[in-house]
């Protein structure tokens, strides 16, 4: 079980760059969460408690600060907690939601057969209501997916049922969350004016796919940077004719980077 | 860099190779259709006029053409450069046509002028793209593995070319010295290992991993196929023309470069983040397959130990129809989706519900095609090698079903840049991504 990043399941062999940045994101938010939200679970109170891990007194703690005050690495906090089954694993945001509140999409019959299943899980995103949560069954951790529909303001949960069997949930963490989980929610951070889409590792055409629609939603002054692996020849003409502007560098061997940026309004 | 203002140089448009890669289809059924018909001729010696107009049909109208086209896409892709003029290549193409049709004519009625004047076309055109592609190069940022074989390709497409030429003058008044057949198999192996392998090889390494969701290839590989190409064509052609042992050293040099493509391959296959192979995929890695085989013979003509026109065909059918057929249907299968999308839905991507690849294509039409095509290929070679004008009338009835049903396939691909098709399907669209 892995809370989402593209630690587990990815195959290392590909050597691309941004995985590693992925799963410290993923510690990261791991490690931000509250003792008192782990603690909801009473699978984590012998594993908080085995570590020394006061979970009353110290509940407003983060698990990093907890860690840290009973003098034990965060990693092993973060692994007894996988071991016991919760490990901070399923967000708060997913706990306690119905049948009805999931929509879920199963593609790995598609996968098997060699047909390409993006559009029915963007058809599935995109009917979802706001209270809804997709989870897309897979043969394997859909790393590519994460960026695409972070873009789309969608934080995501993996599970690892077996090697060839994922299910990831696919929910809001803002304030249009699930109803259970509004109480415990963060409130949106300020949309950046720099939003980044990885379609690395995506099969033509659907890296032009992702950024075209990204590009309905970029609002006005924010830059869509796309980081893919190769130039993207074909996209260009459709930037020229909707009118935005952008420019492609290399920051790093195999890497190239387009900054795209909305056409100015009219006056 | 691609700046800001203005429109970008790298506009590519999607008709451009859409024609030659239709025309090409064409091709591939015509010729397969050709086989049954010509049974008897095929199980005797391959200098017939009427199979040396079937070869061409097959080596220009459709493997030429077909890799032209897919060029005019991939240069942008797998180079990063625009293409340097459409307007080139759209007369390119009409002069190629043209000169095709009149090769494989006068070849068919073995009139030898008018095969000269139709060759003269081809030359044309073939100069006409070498010039495109050149010039399209031009400030290259890198001169990669792709790269060099893509300039390696149009040097052997060119030495052909002219070698052809030579070859039609011989035949009005001779003047080329030494045995007609050896100089006859230097011309078709400058043709396979100058311009179709480095083509292949160059492009596979690019493509492939697009679509396999592997990691690009990369290590000792490339210097063998590099280095294979460029010492051991030249050599199997001037030992072919002049010493039979730099034949023997040339083709071994070609074979670690084909193994090492093979290696290639197969690395990507294993590495696969995809997990299921569409048909397209399983068209290029069979015709990977048909490479080995073919290799083999090769090797054994190059060393003398087989020999006789009857192997010699065989060893075509399996180079000619298996690998080079095979691995070009896969990247068409993949190549006419794409442009057909990028020209009728690419606009639309991102502003309503567009359909993917994948639903433009027609599964059940491929795997008939693949499997028809294959057994077909691996059948003639079999047939002609034991010379049975039956057996090659059955592989090429079966070939022929194979050509029809690929053509179907792509048809119903086109079909959707139709304007009525395509509105149709787009209404369709969103209740189909649901499903």
């Amino acid at each position: 079980m892995s809370h989402g990043c593209g630690c587990e399941g990815h195959d290392p062999r590909d050597g691309r760059e941004g995985v590693r940045p992925r799963i410290a994101r993923a510690l990261e938010a791991r490690a931000a969460r509250t003792v008192a939200e782990v603690s909801a679970d009473p699978r984590a109170l012998a594993a908080l408690q085995r570590l020394g891990i006061n979970h009353c007194c110290g509940a407003h703690l983060t698990l990093a600060e907890a860690a840290a005050a009973a003098g034990r690495p965060l990693a092993e906090l973060l692994r007894a907690l996988d071991e016991a089954g919760v490990a901070g694993t399923r967000p708060v945001a997913l706990a306690g939601l119905d049948e009805a509140a999931l929509v879920r999409v199963d593609v790995r019959e598609d996968l098997r057969q060699g047909r390409e299943p993006f559009a029915r899980i963007m058809a599935a995103v995109r009917g979802a209501g706001p209270g809804q949560v997709v989870v897309l069954r897979a043969p394997f951790e859909p790393v590519p997916l994460y960026d695409v529909l972070g873009r789309r303001g969608l934080a995501h949960w993996s599970e690892r049922h077996a090697d060839d069997d994922w299910s990831v949930w696919f929910y809001r963490a803002g304030p249009a969350a699930a109803a259970p989980a509004a109480a415990v929610a963060a409130p949106a951070p300020a949309p950046p004016s720099t939003v980044t889409l990885d379609v690395r590792g995506l099969e033509p055409p659907l890296p032009m796919v992702a950024v075209l629609e990204r590009l309905d939603t970029l609002a006005a002054g924010e830059v869509l940077e796309v980081i893919h692996d190769r130039r993207p020849m074909f996209l260009y003409p459709q930037l020229d004719d909707r009118g935005f502007a952008h420019e492609t560098d290399e920051p790093a061997p195999g890497t190239v980077r387009i900054r795209i940026r909305p056409p100015a309004p009219a006056p | 860099m691609i700046g800001p203002a203005g429109r970008s140089p790298a506009a590519p448009s999607a008709s451009l190779p859409l024609r030659f890669l239709v025309a090409a289809g064409t091709a591939l059924v015509l010729a397969a259709l050709g086989v049954p018909w010509l049974a008897g001729e095929l199980a005797g010696h391959y200098y017939h006029p009427r199979v040396v107009a079937l070869t061409h049909t097959v080596t220009l109208g459709w493997i030429t053409l077909a890799i032209m086209g897919a060029s005019y896409q991939l240069i942008p892709i797998v180079l990063e450069r625009p293409l340097w003029s459409e307007r080139l290549a759209r007369w390119q193409f009409l002069l190629l046509v043209t000169g095709i049709v009149g090769m494989v004519g006068h070849f068919f009625i073995a009139q030898w002028s008018g095969l000269l004047w139709s060759a003269g076309l081809v030359a044309l055109a073939v100069a006409a793209h070498v010039i495109n592609a050149a010039l399209s190069m031009r400030g290259l940022r890198a001169w990669t593995f792709t790269a060099w074989l893509v300039v390696a390709a149009l040097a052997g497409l060119t030495l052909t070319t002219l070698f052809g030429i030579l070859l039609g003058i011989d035949r009005l008044a001779p003047f080329l010295p030494g045995a007609f057949f050896p100089t006859l198999h230097a011309h078709f192996h400058l043709a396979l290992l100058g311009w179709v392998l480095p083509m292949v090889l160059g492009v596979a390494a690019r493509v492939y991993p697009m679509f396999l969701l592997a990691p690009e290839p990369r290590g000792r590989g490339a210097r063998v196929q590099l280095w294979g190409i460029a010492l051991g064509v030249p050599a199997v052609v001037a030992g072919l023309l002049a010493a039979p042992w730099l034949a023997a050293a040339g083709a071994l040099a070609v074979a670690a470069a084909v193994a090492a493509h093979l290696a290639w391959v197969l690395g990507m296959v294993r590495a696969r983040r995809r997990p299921a192979l569409d048909w397209g995929l399983r068209f290029v890695l069979a015709g990977a397959g048909f490479l080995v085989p073919a290799t083999l013979l090769g090797l054994g003509f190059a060393a003398g130990l087989l020999s006789g026109p009857r192997l010699g065909l065989a060893y075509a059918v399996l180079a000619l129809g298996g690998w080079a057929s095979l691995t070009i249907a896969g990247m068409m299968l993949k190549i006419v989706p794409f442009l057909v999308w990028y020209q009728v839905y690419a606009p639309r991507a991102g502003r309503e519900p567009v359909p993917t690849l994948a639903q433009l294509s027609w599964p059940a039409g491929e795997a008939a095609a693949f499997a028809l095509l294959g057994a077909g290929v691996a059948g003639l070679a079999l047939a002609v090698a034991a010379g049975e004008a039956g057996w090659v009338r059955a592989a090429g009835v079966v070939l022929a079903a194979g050509g029809a049903a690929f053509a179907a396939t792509l048809a119903r691909v086109v079909h959707h840049a139709t304007p009525c098709a395509a509105r149709r399907a787009a209404a369709s669209f969103p209740q189909a991504a649901a499903r």
